[in-house]
């Protein structure tokens, strides 16, 4: 009896020491964390490939958008990460500078489609010469338009405005047919929002926000296209061209004006043509470049990087999945059937673009944007008590464009020298 | 060896070594008690002693919560002097400390006159008025988050049955508004405290001051005015000693009720410093606004200590 | 009912009372009654509130009492794996409680009735965590427990827990251990008996109070400790329910489930309500000794 026992135990012993942690049936469990601007696609990819790899299966976990940066930090901190994350590209830097997820250099390099990668998500992910994500998600910001409400308007929907001067104008030409309609629509209380969609309109005039390598950044807000674009905003507020909600809005309802059908101009990304065809299907949509003051066109390329976590004991399945969901079947069928831009240009021209004339212009937007490349990021604009949502509260809602500029230029160097 | 010798007089028979000379006896005596008080040094000395000099140390570096820290100085405390938000937070703390601890004070002494006699039911009635500060501020939030919401919540049909208000009052909409509920949870939780610590103030007053005072022919009004209240400033700073520690700490309440919102109007100078070391990862930032609230924060005992032993003296 | 008043002291019966004479009784009851209703009112409204179906529960206008009287709500409290936090608060809970206990009974035995050399200064160095609130240790203390490997782990909360509520359980064993008379110690050593023994069966049973004291105040900062946990664990699995509460909120789309989050609410009320109703003797006590400190 007790040698039943001793035999039984020990082999308990010998076959959890072969399996090693997270192993279940000889196969490996991964686990994944996304946030859950993702929900809408990321459990079928999930789906389909634990439908594939019966020896791999992958375990998700949802976390909520504005948690996303602090959960996955803390829990790095404190060994207790997943093994996969998807995670924003614009935290990339932070995650990639403190040395917590493992280096995908040399393996990335031998992808035969590395060079098809979106360049924006690479530059994200690297530091210091080395690459520490793959892309994932492609994103990227446009300005879109109900085309009723242009044509009610007298406004030809076939020439959207190519200025910010004409944006104001034809905003002014769609609330003047009144009705509660008004021109132009943007979340005034949402950083991450405003860094999507109102940056990109200082990019296309020619200014930017920060300079300097990743380690020695300050901010440029006194550049005059940062005034310049802060006015234009102040303008359309000032001349009641955007509804009421907007400086309260914190990103939660930032799609409701515009699916109401009252609202003419509205700047969103890939991931907001799903939802308006979802839930406003009435609205009449098309899209045009965000342009800058005066010509010239800018987009933020956004979306998610994958990247493993250096502690993680699977490194070699990780990568599988990483191969796997960068594939040029996984990105048409999960990520570009669905509306989520692929990340690989070959894919993105190929399945995704020729579907109609939005998906066109968000495919030409990624591959041509940029994004911003900050180890601080969350704390110079995603975070709601940062300067960027300051800056922009005190510019667009109560006009103090210069105060609010000096202000914000103060806070960001000094979050940039402390720590 | 001595410390050997004592652990076995600690676990064995003392009574065995009773002929041991008197100094050996102290000397054991001795290594007994630090043996004794061992456990307890140890837990302050690693999570109370080594995070205090840790914070200092951390506070003159960048300390990302991931990656390499460097030295800086003293470049975190002169950040401070340009963050916009860590002197709104401050002065936020700062005034709904202001507002809490004068009403926390009056509340609770007016509920402590009205039951600080033995009477039939006062009991229940202290029972009752005590309560709610046994429940946790986190709860205690949540529960009022539902209460004050202008959709579900009982608070507004309430005040709209007794003709207080007449529609739903969006009470997170605006800084005041935010700041008021946060105020009435706070009080409904911690009032019954305040009311304790005046009774027990009340009760150590001799009875025969109060009817000297009578005697006198001073009225009610004079009484209090001239007689408790004078006999009653221990309690009273003690009191407010208390609130106002409690207040500055205040964290859970607006984390939970108010996030900070609106426009992070209601954001407290704990909860600038969670978000600066755990969702900015500024570590050594977060630290040096910690030394700053520590100092704030022993001067408050400071006096506290001054008050009290002026007190003793008298 | 009354345990309030006798640990305060029974006030000598006076003939004629300043606030009676003011007062004459419908009036104080009238008075205290209104008082005691709002008091009152947001615990028995949350009670009667997660009573309701989840669908009444987030009606607008809300009714007061419920329509249907349903266990919907704990049900899906139950399906939220409430249990597991129920019992990781229960057990950080009563870690907190028996570290404190043992550790401060020691201790408070130690620097009462022994001289060592620094005892005076260690007693008043322990008694320093006083002067300094936790919430501004929080940040170095997350990188010692990240250091000690007892970053999200309810045993490191429980540690930081148990340091935290040391000096006022110190306090108070070193005085109930310094006002036991010298004669019952000796008596008991002059039996033969170990320290520890002449601790556990002398000393302690003659200051039970105080261990009472220091117990429940160990329970109710541990059970309703709410910044710690939150930063400290950043597994769900271990959360402690006051934390497990936040997540209650996150809905899809930011709409609250409000029945589900109120159920939670009480979950974690009751036990303390239970625990204070049941003990309240000793916890107005030891409120006092601690505050007068």
């Amino acid at each position: 009896m007790r040698r039943v026992l001793l035999i039984v135990l020990l082999a308990g012993v010998l076959a959890a020491g072969c399996g090693g942690s997270g192993s279940a049936n000889g196969g490996t469990t991964l686990t994944l964390w996304a946030r859950s601007d993702e929900s809408a696609f990321i459990a079928g990819v999930v789906n389909a490939f634990n439908h594939t790899h019966p020896r791999i299966q992958i375990k998700l976990t949802i976390i909520p958008v504005n948690n996303f940066v602090q959960k996955f930090g803390i829990a790095v901190a404190g060994g207790s990460g997943p093994d996969l994350a998807s995670i924003d590209v614009v935290y990339m830097p932070l995650f990639a500078e403190s040395g917590v997820l493992a280096d995908l250099t040399a393996r990335a390099h031998r992808l035969s489609y590395f060079s098809q990668f979106d360049r924006s998500h690479i530059d994200n992910s690297s530091y210091d010469g080395r690459l520490y994500g793959l892309p994932f998600s492609g994103d990227a910001s446009v300005l879109f338009y109900n085309t009723a409400l242009f044509r009610a308007a007298g406004l030809n929907p076939d020439n959207p405005p190519r200025t910010w001067a004409q944006i104001v104008q034809d905003a002014e030409k769609v609330t003047a047919t009144g009705q509660g309609r008004e021109g132009f629509y943007f979340s005034g209380d949402c950083g991450g929002c405003a860094v999507f969609t109102f940056l990109p309109f200082i990019w296309a005039s020619g200014g930017d926000i920060l300079s300097g390598s990743a380690t020695a950044q300050h901010p440029t807000l006194t550049e005059p296209q940062v005034a310049a674009a802060l006015r234009f905003y102040h303008e359309l507020w000032a001349k009641h061209l955007v509804p009421a909600a907007s400086p309260s809005d914190s990103g939660t309802t930032q799609f409701t004006p515009f699916e109401s059908g009252k609202v003419a101009m509205f700047s969103t990304g890939g991931f907001g043509v799903q939802t308006l065809h979802q839930d406003a299907p009435h609205v009449p949509l098309a899209a045009t470049p965000l342009p800058g003051q005066n010509g010239g066109t800018a987009s933020f390329a956004g979306g998610d990087a994958i990247a493993v976590s250096k502690s993680s004991h699977h490194q070699q399945a990780a990568w599988q999945f990483i191969e796997w969901v960068t594939s040029a079947a996984v990105q048409e069928r999960y990520f570009g059937d669905v509306g989520v831009i692929p990340i690989r240009r070959d894919v993105a021209y190929r399945y995704y673009a020729p579907k109609n004339q939005v998906y066109h212009l968000l495919a030409n937007e990624l591959y041509a944007g940029k994004a911003v490349y900050s180890v601080q990021e969350n704390a110079l604009i995603n975070d709601a008590t940062g300067p960027w949502v300051t800056m922009l509260d005190d510019a667009v809602f109560a006009g103090h464009i210069e105060s609010a500029i000096h202000t914000a230029q103060s806070a960001m160097s000094s979050i940039l020298r402390r720590g | 060896m001595g410390a050997l010798a004592a652990s076995r007089s600690m676990f064995g028979r003392a009574g065995s070594r009773r002929r041991a000379g008197a100094r050996s006896l102290r000397r054991r005596r001795a290594l007994i008690g630090l043996l004794l008080v061992s456990p307890a040094l140890a837990f302050v000395a690693v999570f109370f002693f080594v995070p205090l000099v840790l914070m200092i140390w951390m506070s003159l570096h960048r300390w990302p919560l991931l990656g390499h820290t460097s030295w800086i100085g003293l470049g975190n405390y002169a950040a401070m002097g340009s963050d916009p938000v860590f002197w709104r937070s401050l002065g936020f703390t700062v005034e709904y400390t202001a507002i809490v601890t004068p009403i926390l004070i009056v509340l609770g002494f007016g509920l402590a006159l009205l039951v600080r006699r033995n009477r039939r039911g006062v009991g229940f009635f202290r029972t009752v008025f005590f309560m709610p500060y046994v429940i946790g501020f986190a709860a205690a939030s949540y529960l009022f988050v539902w209460l004050i919401n202008p959709g579900v919540g009982l608070l507004d049909k309430t005040l709209q049955a007794l003709g207080i208000t007449s529609s739903p009052v969006q009470w997170l909409s605006t800084r005041t508004l935010a700041l008021f509920a946060v105020v009435l949870m706070i009080v409904w939780k911690t009032v019954g405290f305040t009311m304790l610590l005046f009774m027990s103030g009340l009760q150590g007053i001799p009875d025969d001051v109060h009817e000297a005072a009578s005697v006198d022919g001073a009225g009610r009004w004079t009484t209090m005015r001239r007689v408790t209240l004078p006999l009653l400033r221990r309690t009273i700073a003690l009191t407010v000693i208390l609130a106002v520690v409690g207040s500055m700490l205040a964290f859970d309440q607006f984390y939970i009720i108010t996030n900070g919102e609106p426009a992070n109007q209601t954001l407290t100078v704990v909860y600038w410093i969670y978000n600066s070391s755990f969702v900015n990862f500024q570590l050594g930032y977060g630290a040096a606004m910690s030394v700053v609230l520590m100092v704030i924060l022993m001067l408050i005992t400071a006096v506290q200590l001054y008050l009290l032993r002026d007190q003793t003296e008298r | 009912m009354s345990a309030t008043s006798a640990t305060l002291g029974r006030t000598p019966p006076r003939r004629r009372s300043l606030l009676r004479q003011a007062m004459p009784g419908i009036a104080w009851w009238a008075i205290c009654g209104l008082v005691a209703l709002m008091f009152l009112f947001p615990l028995a409204m949350v009670v009667l509130t997660v009573l309701k179906t989840s669908s009444e529960a987030a009606a607008t206008p809300p009714h007061y009492l419920p329509q249907h009287l349903s266990g919907q709500n704990f049900r899906a409290l139950s399906n939220a794996d409430i249990w597991k936090y129920v019992i990781n608060s229960a057990g950080v809970a009563l870690g907190t409680v028996v570290g404190t206990v043992i550790v401060a009974t020691l201790a408070g035995y130690g620097f009462a009735r022994y001289r060592f050399p620094g005892r005076t200064l260690l007693f008043l160095g322990s008694l320093m965590t006083l002067m300094v609130p936790f919430q501004a240790l929080l940040t170095p203390l997350y990188s010692v427990l990240v250091f000690l490997h007892l970053a999200n782990s309810l045993i490191g909360l429980t540690l930081v827990y148990i340091t935290f509520q040391l000096p006022f359980s110190l306090f108070v064993m070193r005085n109930a251990f310094a006002e036991i008379p010298q004669e019952i110690e000796d008596a008991a050593a002059m039996d033969g008996a170990s320290t520890l023994a002449t601790l556990r069966r002398v000393m302690v049973p003659v200051a039970k109070p105080a261990v009472v004291t220091v117990a429940l105040f160990a329970f109710f900062s541990a059970w309703n400790e709410f910044l710690a946990a939150l930063i400290f664990l950043s597994d769900q699995s271990r959360y402690t329910l006051p934390v497990f509460l936040t997540t209650l909120v996150t809905g899809k789309l930011g709409a609250i489930n409000w029945g589900l989050l109120e159920a939670g609410v009480v979950v974690t009320i009751v036990p303390c309500l239970v625990i204070f109703l049941l003990l309240q003797r000793y916890y107005v006590r030891g409120l006092m000794s601690g505050a007068v400190r």
